[in-house]
């Protein structure tokens, strides 16, 4: 059992201080044996004598160190980048109401825009949600259209302000025929284009065709597929496609809320949110009924990062496994490495410096390559890192952002660690040499 | 009607003690009380299938599903135990792509509604726990709903849980 | 400190078994200069192995003064060398990424702390007498062999050593600096009461010696 003041004086500690504490112990055992090993001693020069003697033959080693090490640790920051990166664009999203089915579904259409055709949920229904004291903004998302590789999102102007903060550029929709784009939609101000039904290959071009909408306004970034979306009063789409827009006659020409629920033809999915978290709460069990669902989208991508978590963790083992496999495969090298040092440190020995003295300056020379490997591994997962990141937002329009943090240098120290002690083997085999054999060589 | 079906399950499964599905389940000892156990009641509003996971963390999460049958909105705004120096009232939320519980003043449940309390969702989180929790055990909590408060034995089911063991029977 | 060397039935055996070298009886007064020669193959350098307690005998006894050698651990052996001890070497051996002085004062590395300080500035006169004072702070891999082997030679003066012991010291040299080489090596032992053993080939090395030791066979003919 652990001491409670123990607990208190741990939890209590900030969490930086925590992970720099994690960081430290990870490192100790590398940090002892190191100065175990060198106490009283000064092989450092000696080292380095030895290291460029050999130079390219030993950067090599720390080339292949660096690669494995920053593969591990860019793989890790990876996931993790992916995670934070799809929380973050599911962040405006609080409660979502859809027509009852697949939670993961109706979230994969109306966060990230991968539509699918659902029900659609009736005026009643919105006017019921949208007059709930609780919610502070209940949005119509209405997806199905498309223009090119953009979908076309009829929605109200709250909800392009709620998702993107003020316009980039331009104003905001205030006709049918008007649109605003996301950062990456690649239409410019003034644009015109027709929507086609339909996303993708199954889009049909000429449906709409009579429809020809303006680009009025430019959202900023948000970092989620939304930024190369097309966002349109929601009455318009309810007008490309012959439906009623909305509004009690005499009033057609108005865009936006309130909706009379005898013209509302319906959406596919509702954004609501409320204030207080704790309305969404409230507001998630009055809107889960027979004929509507509703989620939290945060929730159910953190079951799908559960499932992840699981990967997460085969792939650290795997991370791991794979740096050790490749530093035994290092260390094996190393010590034939040594080979090339016999006749330097057969020298040592016949002049009469002592085994524990040969065997600091084998373990240094190899800690070293160990060492700097692993610091030009953070580089290089850094690098990966930035790579993988950009490739990753440029094809799933979801900003990925992914940085080293201590999960990544943990697993860096734990490695120093290990293969340092692994490197205490060759410096054993190097002192088993027979001096006079090594000196004649 | 669904939950008046339920209601009329809970109190045959009280009356007839469902020993014989439990020995067939084979998950408890202490069957006499079965039904008392997993279903709690006060003033219209019932409390059901009260768990949470076994740890050896100072916290647990515990999940209940609440019917509200009292005609009025009632505000679930806590909770206390025996086992644990502090119990409130959670509610999940990404937190920069983490996993983060915020506290939460109260929920209110509209009457005739259901709330529920699940992984990833609302819970009740027990702070400072006296003990480690061991699968099977059982712990005491009462709920605190701004109509009274509402007493509950809570089944501490396997860490990895995802449900109540009991969840699906028809109690 | 000079030591007398005293060897009895030293007996030295390949791994394989076969018989190296073998010493009835060998005598070597403290400061005095041996020149030891003979036929490639011969043990000349087995001989001079052993008596520098690098390698452990099959039987007999190596001893100088009164520390027995042959009978040590490898770690007291170690000792021994690097208290009394000085290496020559045919190919000199030098660390080519140090300085010349940081060749020299190889020894400071691995000595106690207390003796660094001396093991640095006996270093440094060494090269300063050897004519090297000027390059003492150059890497040796810019050096031509004479200064090389000038180099290895303050190396092997760095402890202070009673003993000099030099494996074809000049063989790699030109005639030039083999002569000179020579004539250091004979200054700096015998009159100093410092003892010098050197396996040459070189006539005009065991010209200076007091006396020469003829190695055939595995068997010096004393």
């Amino acid at each position: 059992m652990v001491p409670e003041f123990w607990n208190e004086f741990w939890y209590g500690l900030p969490v930086t201080v925590q992970d720099a504490i994690w960081f430290a112990l990870l490192l100790l055992p590398a940090t002892l044996v190191g100065i175990v090993v060198v106490w009283s001693y000064r092989p450092f020069s000696l080292v380095s004598a030895m290291i460029w003697r050999y130079r390219w033959t030993n950067a090599l080693f720390v080339v292949l160190i660096a690669i494995s090490v920053g593969l591990g640790v860019g793989l890790i920051a990876q996931e993790r980048g992916i995670r934070k990166g799809t929380a973050r664009a599911a962040e405006k999203f609080d409660l979502v109401v859809t027509a009852p089915g697949s939670e993961v579904q109706m979230m994969l259409a109306t966060v990230y825009l991968q539509p699918v055709d659902v029900p659609l949920l009736d005026g009643r229904t919105y006017d019921a949600i949208a007059a709930n004291e609780n919610v502070a903004l209940a949005a119509p998302i209405a997806y199905g259209d498309s223009f090119g590789d953009s979908s076309v999102i009829g929605t109200t102007a709250a909800f392009v302000t709620h998702l993107a903060g003020d316009l980039a550029d331009g104003r905001m929709f205030a006709g049918l025929d008007e649109a605003v784009v996301g950062a990456r939609a690649g239409l410019d101000l003034g644009a015109s284009f027709t929507p086609a039904h339909g996303v993708g290959d199954a889009a049909e071009e000429d449906v709409h065709e009579s429809v020809s909408l303006t680009v009025v306004g430019r959202m900023a970034a948000t970092g989620s597929p939304w930024d190369r979306a097309i966002l349109v009063p929601v009455e318009s789409v309810w007008k490309v496609h012959g439906l009623p827009l909305g509004h009690a006659p005499g009033r057609e020409g108005q865009i936006g809320p309130p909706f009379d629920p005898a013209y509302f033809p319906g959406t596919p999915a509702i954004l609501v949110r409320a204030d207080q978290l704790w309305a969404n709460y409230a507001l998630r069990s009055e809107f889960t009924t027979e004929r509507t669902m509703a989620f939290f989208p945060g929730a159910v991508l953190s079951q799908l990062h559960g499932l992840l978590g699981d990967v997460r963790q085969v792939m650290s083992v795997m991370a791991v496994v794979t740096q050790v496999l490749v530093t035994a495969g290092v260390l094996a090298g190393l010590a034939v490495l040594i080979r090339l040092y016999a006749r330097r440190l057969a020298l040592l020995r016949a002049l009469g410096a002592p085994d524990r003295f040969v065997f600091s300056v084998v373990w240094t020379y190899a800690a070293t390559l160990i060492g700097t490997g692993a610091v030009a591994g953070i580089a290089v997962g850094l690098a990966a890192v930035g790579v993988i990141s950009g490739i990753v937002t440029a094809r799933t329009d979801i900003l990925v952002e992914a940085t080293l943090g201590w999960p990544e240098f943990d697993l860096v120290a734990g490695f120093v660690s290990i293969t340092v002690l692994m490197a205490l083997l060759p410096a054993f085999v190097a002192l088993s040499r027979d001096v006079i054999t090594d000196l004649r060589s | 009607m669904p939950k008046l079906v339920t209601v009329l399950a809970a109190v045959l499964v009280g009356f007839a003690g469902v020993a014989i599905a439990h020995d067939v389940a084979g998950e408890h000892g202490r069957e006499e009380e079965d039904a008392h156990h997993h279903l709690a009641e006060a003033n219209g509003v019932r409390a059901l299938h009260a768990w949470t996971r076994a740890t050896d963390e100072k916290t647990a999460l515990v999940f209940v599903t609440i019917e509200n049958a009292s005609g009025a909105e009632i505000r679930l705004e806590g909770a206390e135990s025996g086992v644990a120096a502090r119990a409130e009232l959670v509610g999940f939320r990404l937190k920069d792509g983490e996993p983060d519980f915020a506290r939460l003043p109260f929920v209110p449940v509209k009457p005739g509604h259901v709330l529920i309390l699940q992984p990833r969702g609302l819970a009740i989180r027990l702070s400072d726990l006296d003990h480690p929790l061991a699968k099977g055990e059982e712990i005491e909590l009462e709920f605190h709903f701004d109509s009274g408060h509402l007493p509950m034995h809570v089944q501490v089911e396997a860490t990895d849980a995802a449900q109540h063991s009991h969840a699906g029977h028809q109690h | 400190m000079s030591l007398d060397l005293v060897v009895r039935d030293l007996v030295v055996k390949a791994r394989e078994g076969r018989e190296l070298l073998s010493v009835e009886r060998l005598d070597i007064p403290a400061g005095s200069r041996i020149g030891i020669r003979g036929p490639s193959g011969a043990g000349k350098s087995t001989l001079l192995f052993a008596i520098a307690g690098l390698l452990r005998p099959s039987s007999g006894t190596v001893a100088w003064g009164d520390q027995r050698i042959s009978e040590m651990s490898p770690g007291d052996r170690a000792r021994f060398r690097r208290e009394n001890v000085g290496l020559v070497f045919q190919d000199f051996l030098l660390f080519e990424e140090l300085s010349a002085l940081g060749n020299a004062a190889i020894a400071a590395r691995y000595a106690s702390r207390s003796s660094r300080r001396a093991i640095i500035a006996a270093a440094g006169a060494g090269l300063e007498r050897l004519g090297l004072k000027k390059l003492g702070g150059r890497r040796v891999e810019s050096f031509s062999g004479g200064e090389r082997q000038r180099v290895a030679m303050a190396r092997a003066l760095a402890n202070d050593p009673g003993i000099i012991l030099a494996d074809e010291p000049t063989a790699s040299l030109d005639r030039t600096s083999a002569d000179r080489l020579i004539e250091d090596l004979s200054a700096l032992s015998g009159g100093s009461g410092r003892t010098l053993i050197a396996v040459s080939h070189d006539a005009a090395l065991h010209a200076r010696m007091d006396r020469v030791i003829d190695v055939v066979d595995g068997r010096p003919l004393v």
